[in-house]
């Protein structure tokens, strides 16, 4: 593993110092795969997930052997992850864009195939299209080195379904980047054109590649050579939501030891978060959130010539009071994708944490549950030494619940309680089919000084819905609140109905049917969960 | 002359002596009669004593010290009962199984049948290795009064106390606990004060003492660790602290005192609140509902503002106060609900800290970032509350035992400024 590193190295290196100019940083886009899915399952251990605290959450995955190092790209763009469907893999998760501003691919292969020109590239429906065409220029400066002004080469012809994926980057005839192990999969529920199915062909994820080191600040003007990998992983239909209070970045930096390179207190990285619109598109002008580490804190694990470390960044809210930063987490609905945006340090290579690191902790994380087809969406980190640190905690600190619903069940009033930290996927519900609990949140965007917060308001949308019945009854309904489990024990007497109430702390006024009603409906409304006759 | 006479003569009578064929028997009975006295006399006392006996166990050397209720009979059963968090879920479980002493290369005292509250220790589990605990250990002393082992693999010390009569299991561990609670509740910390020297022994709540110097935190590679166990008159210590021989610690009015008193631990109030923030990272929090009018007026109209800022949230309100060492200075961290009616927002405020002579003089002075600034900004009432805080503060300890449980500091010229704090660590 030392020796491909250092093979790899030396390699970026000599690339490196063959560059002469550095181009305007475009955006790449590389997909990347996950080991095995099984494998997941086999490590994400539900009954710990149900006693997480914030001191132990579980959460998310990042595909095995993901990425590499990177250099972290201009604001405009950047190192970018997204997230999957555990369960789900789709065969574009290995399709990998690849876009090189400065010592550009004279050639690029797919499967041992040469790749048009002007190729494209489809996401899967509904995450968008993206359309990359190839420009090559012929602008060549120096002996050795081509360059190019842009080179977007595309995906593996999968309609092909080349049995080993295999890509490979020519850079001039200096240096090659090899992307190995990628993987198509089994159990991709969709089809392909001809009907037939998605089968695995090989697994692992992207291998080793290099890139040019001696990375050139891209503030600076001078020159050298620097390449941008951008990834997605495939955005997922996630219809959970996801509360992230932090996530914890995995840094390498494989720079000298120099105070010239080593990032320090006045350095920072930001992180910014994208999400997907239904119809698959990324407004990359709007982040739902932002933040920003600074290295002060930065965590080493092996100082020296490299050194790996964790960084934590903390999602702050805007207090629309005060105008002052708190911790707060955020909430993600659906698909997303994060990215480092922003790097200070650009004479430091540094990025997401490679397999030749060892000895960081492994984590497993929780990531999200589909409450109507109860498939779970998680991902776990390995804890074999093949780790890449990129975790997210999702916490759920505030719930703004009513804190009780009473409903009535014959003559009996009862009283549901609900905790204040509901984490809403961990709701099981034990009695038949007779009950339902659903509580939905939603945030907010608020405009303070000019600028779009996203807060985070969850809506509170708490129905009960129970059946008349004539037997006797008794069921349990066990929400879990990251480490408060509650159980309320529901009863129903023979031959007695039992009210439904609906409640949400919307402002809204709701009849006792739950159903919304204006401001001119005379009754029994409740509004925030309070009833009120009118 | 005379005396070379005298000097040959003993030296004849010596040589005499030394011809005799009697070899005259240092002790009076064989090594293994005296070994079997021993094994008896450590058998007799274990079982005579009708209570049962107090055991602070130490699990291995840098384990803290565990409280069971041992009882033996003399027909080789023995009743062991626990309450702890580690091996019993802190519910109180008793189980039996036998005892014996044996000669060993000494006398020794096995628990040589399985029992699930006493081998929880000693059990390898999964890892092999458990929770490093013996259940064969060396008598090295024992009397009526007082049992001292050493675990033969392990060789940590432990102790067995005869156990007071008609105290039952529940009374004896609630007991236990309110002391633990008491002694070193909130991470006490407490200057051990002996003939040779004075050092400090922090992170009490642990159960196992890390030994620094007086105005040092503990090391944070290798600390000094010195394991104790509590019991409901003092503290026991496993293994005595290098200035001082002893290892039983009575508690004796304010503070614990070996034999002879020569060595005292103590919790000293007149330096605690700055070495409880500093040494032991320790917070004061500041009772805001039990607070003197001028701070009290000033709460009440920061949470007027803050509901009325907040007209959503009906809990707007200052939730905590309290008095910290972080890294940008010695702060008041002020909580309140704002946003939130769950978790409080947080923002510090610097203070200058003085430690004085039985007093400690604090001062508000800015806002210690910039969002501290915005929310002073937004609620300028917050200001008054502040300064509310400031003078030359007398201390007093509920209990000087441990002034984390509770202190009253008064303003020394005014007497009517004053605010309670209990420590949180």
């Amino acid at each position: 593993m030392k020796k491909s590193i250092l093979f790899v190295c030396a390699l970026a290196t000599t690339v490196a110092s063959f560059a002469t100019r550095q181009g305007t940083p475009k955006k790449l886009f590389m997909r990347s795969d996950v080991p095995s899915v099984t494998y997941l399952e086999a490590q994400f251990d539900k009954t710990a997930a149900k006693k997480q605290t914030a001191a132990d959450l579980d959460t998310v995955y990042i595909p095995y052997r993901a990425l590499g190092t990177y250099q972290v790209g201009v604001p405009s763009d950047g190192l970018l992850y997204g997230f999957y469907q555990q369960g789900l893999i789709s065969p574009f998760t290995d399709t990998i864009l690849f876009l090189n501003n400065d010592t550009l691919p004279s050639t690029w292969y797919v499967g041992g195939q040469q790749v048009a020109q002007n190729v494209y590239y489809k996401m899967p429906v509904g995450f968008g299209e993206y359309d990359l065409p190839v420009m090559k220029t012929n602008d060549v400066e120096g002996y050795y080195y081509p360059e190019y002004q842009v080179s977007a080469l595309a995906t593996a012809d999968w309609k092909t379904r080349n049995p080993i994926f295999y890509n490979a980057v020519n850079v001039g005839s200096a240096m090659y980047v090899t992307f190995t192990k990628c993987a198509m999969y089994t159990e991709d529920p969709r089809q392909d054109e001809d009907g037939s199915d998605w089968k695995l062909v090989s697994a692992g994820g992207l291998g080793s590649y290099s890139y040019g080191s001696k990375l050139t600040n891209p503030f600076e003007s001078t020159g050298g050579n620097t390449v941008y990998f951008d990834t997605i992983f495939v955005p997922f239909p996630q219809k959970g939501t996801m509360y992230i209070d932090h996530m914890t970045l995995g840094v390498y930096n494989s720079g000298s030891s120099s105070a010239d390179f080593f990032p320090g207190e006045d350095d920072h990285i930001r992180l910014s978060i994208y999400q997907f619109d239904e119809e698959g598109n990324i407004d990359w002008q709007k982040p739902i959130a932002r933040s920003t580490a600074n290295l002060d804190n930065f965590t080493e694990y092996a100082p020296g010539y490299s050194f790996i470390g964790l960084l934590q960044f903390d999602f702050l809210s805007k207090d629309p009071v005060t105008g002052a930063e708190t911790a707060a987490p955020i909430s993600v609905n659906g698909s997303f994708i994060v990215a480092l945006d922003e790097f200070n340090k650009g004479t430091t290579n540094i990025g997401f944490i490679s397999d030749f690191y060892s000895q960081l902790p492994g984590q497993t994380y929780y990531f999200g549950r589909d409450s109507e087809t109860g498939k779970e969406y998680y991902t776990t980190l390995w804890t074999s030494p093949s780790n890449i640190m990129l975790n997210i905690v999702g916490l759920m600190p505030e719930f703004v619940a009513p804190e009780e619903i009473t409903f009535k069940a014959g003559e009996t009033e009862k009283t549901l309680e609900i905790p204040s930290n509901v984490w809403d996927e961990e709701i099981a519900i034990d009695a038949d089919d007779w009950i339902s609990v659903e509580i939905v949140s939603d945030y907010d965007e608020e405009e303070v000084e000019g600028e779009t917060y996203y807060t985070h308001k969850f809506t509170n949308f708490v129905t009960i819905k129970v059946e008349p019945t004539t037997e006797a009854r008794e069921g349990e309904i066990s929400i879990n609140a990251l480490g408060l489990p509650v159980s309320i024990v529901v009863k129903q007497d023979a031959g007695s109905g039992v009210e439904i109430v609906r409640i949400m702390n919307d402002n809204k006024f709701y009849n006792v049917l739950g159903q919304e009603v204006g401001d001119d409906y005379k009754g029994v409304v409740i509004r925030n969960g309070e009833k009120f006759v009118r | 002359m005379k005396a070379r006479y005298v000097l040959i003569s003993l030296a004849i009578v010596t040589l005499l002596g030394a011809c005799s064929r009697e070899e005259k028997d240092l002790f009076d009975k064989s090594a293994a009669q005296r070994a079997q006295v021993a094994l008896d006399n450590a058998f007799s006392i274990l079982t005579e004593e009708t209570n049962g006996w107090e055991m602070i166990y130490f699990a291995n050397p840098e384990s803290e010290g565990y409280n069971l209720i041992m009882e033996f009979d003399a027909n080789g059963r023995v009743s062991a009962t626990a309450k702890n968090a580690t091996t019993t879920n802190n519910m109180i479980l008793t189980d039996e199984s036998t005892w014996a002493v044996k000669n060993d290369n000494g006398p020794i005292l096995t628990f040589d049948t399985y029992n699930k509250v006493f081998h929880a220790w000693s059990d390898p589990r999964d890892d092999g290795d458990g929770l490093l605990g013996d259940y064969e250990f060396l008598i090295l002393h024992a009397d009526a009064n007082h049992v001292k082992l050493k675990g033969k693999k392990h060789s940590a010390y432990c102790y067995l106390y005869p156990m007071e009569s008609g105290k039952t299991p529940a009374t004896y561990f609630a007991e236990i606990e309110a002391t633990r609670t008491r002694f070193v509740g909130n991470g006490n910390l407490f200057h051990a004060v002996t003939p040779d020297g004075e050092c400090l022994l922090n992170n009490g709540s642990s159960g196992v003492f890390s030994r620094s110097q007086v105005g040092e935190k503990p090391a944070e590679e290798d600390p000094e660790l010195y394991p104790f166990g509590i019991r409901t008159g003092g503290i026991q210590l496993s293994l005595p602290l290098p200035e001082a021989p002893d290892t039983w610690y009575a508690l004796s009015g304010s503070v614990f005192a070996n034999d002879n008193s020569s060595t005292i631990f103590t919790a000293s109030p007149a330096a605690y609140f700055g070495e409880y923030t500093e040494i032991a990272a320790g917070a004061w929090v500041v009772n805001v509902e039990d607070i003197n009018d001028i701070s009290k007026q000033a709460i009440d109209a920061v949470n007027a503002a803050l509901k009325k800022a907040y007209s959503t949230n009906k809990k707007a309100a200052i939730k905590s106060l309290a008095f910290s060492q972080k890294d940008n200075g010695f702060v008041l961290t002020l909580g309140y609900l704002g946003t939130s009616s769950s978790k409080a927002t947080e923002m510090d405020y610097l203070y200058s800290f003085e430690q004085q002579s039985g007093s400690v003089r604090l001062n508000y002075l800015e806002p210690a970032d910039e969002n501290a600034q915005k929310v002073l900004a937004a609620f300028p009432s917050l200001e008054p509350l502040f300064k509310s805080l400031n003078g030359t503060f007398a201390l007093a300890a509920g209990d000087a035992v441990n002034p984390t449980l509770g202190m009253k500091m008064t303003e020394n010229s005014n007497s009517s400024v004053w605010f309670n704090i209990t420590g949180k660590k």
